[in-house]
């Protein structure tokens, strides 16, 4: 083979992309050929240097990286936390101030008992289907 | 230490100076990579093209840096 044919081969080779027999063809020809012999080197240390530099995250990655690192777990889990227990004592005194109210009438108290237990329960059957999807979804774990 | 920075700077400058077509196929293949067989689905070119265009790519950043001066600065990015 003539050099111009095997130098268009030497990426490959390099890559290890080549079938046997083509393999087998540069490497006779690398052995005889100091021309390309030396590009193939050449081509080696490029590749190599270029496997060696460093590539700038992007910026998803950096966001992905402030929004799961250890300060913004924490912060969240405890933002959650003081927001969920803060709201159930709001909610816990307002219903027992609307129960215990002297002036309002027996009636409305349990219509409006009922109107917001009517609330709850559809807000509790949409979650639990929303937690039974997110639980058998099969692709929650892959990132997109 | 600072040879090996000098060469880096120069690569990237290398690297810069490509026409976007070549700069791509070689960061998919020298710093990604990723197979000829993937390379030419992410390019969408045969995949026998691929080792021809890698090849004059990876000779085009050999010329520019043999014809580059030494130069201590410039830019860190890859694209």
């Amino acid at each position: 083979m003539k050099c111009i044919e095997i130098e268009e081969l030497i990426s490959g080779y390099l890559d290890a992309e080549l079938t046997q027999q083509e393999s087998q063809k540069v490497r006779l020809h690398l052995e005889t050929c100091e021309h390309c012999e030396q590009i193939h080197c050449e081509m080696l240390a490029l590749k190599k240097q270029m496997s060696a530099l460093s590539y700038p995250p992007s910026d998803l990655d950096r966001l992905e990286d402030l929004e799961t690192d250890l300060t913004a777990s924490l912060s969240a889990a405890t933002g959650w936390i003081l927001l969920g227990t803060g709201a159930l004592i709001v909610i816990a005194f307002a219903i027992y101030q609307f129960l215990v109210a002297p002036d309002t009438p027996l009636l409305v108290k349990i219509f409006n008992s009922v109107f917001v237990l009517g609330g709850v329960c559809l807000f509790i059957s949409v979650l639990r289907q929303r937690l039974m999807t997110l639980k058998h979804d099969k692709y929650r774990k892959v990132k997109l | 230490m600072f040879e090996q920075e000098s060469e880096r700077l120069q690569l990237h400058k290398a690297l810069s100076s490509l026409s976007s077509d070549q700069r791509e196929i070689i960061c998919l293949k020298d710093f990604h990579d990723f197979s000829y067989e993937e390379i030419a689905q992410i390019m969408s070119i045969e995949k026998g093209t691929v080792m021809s265009r890698l090849h004059r790519a990876r000779m085009s950043l050999k010329k520019k840096l043999l014809n580059q001066p030494i130069v201590a600065g410039g830019n860190n990015e890859v694209y």
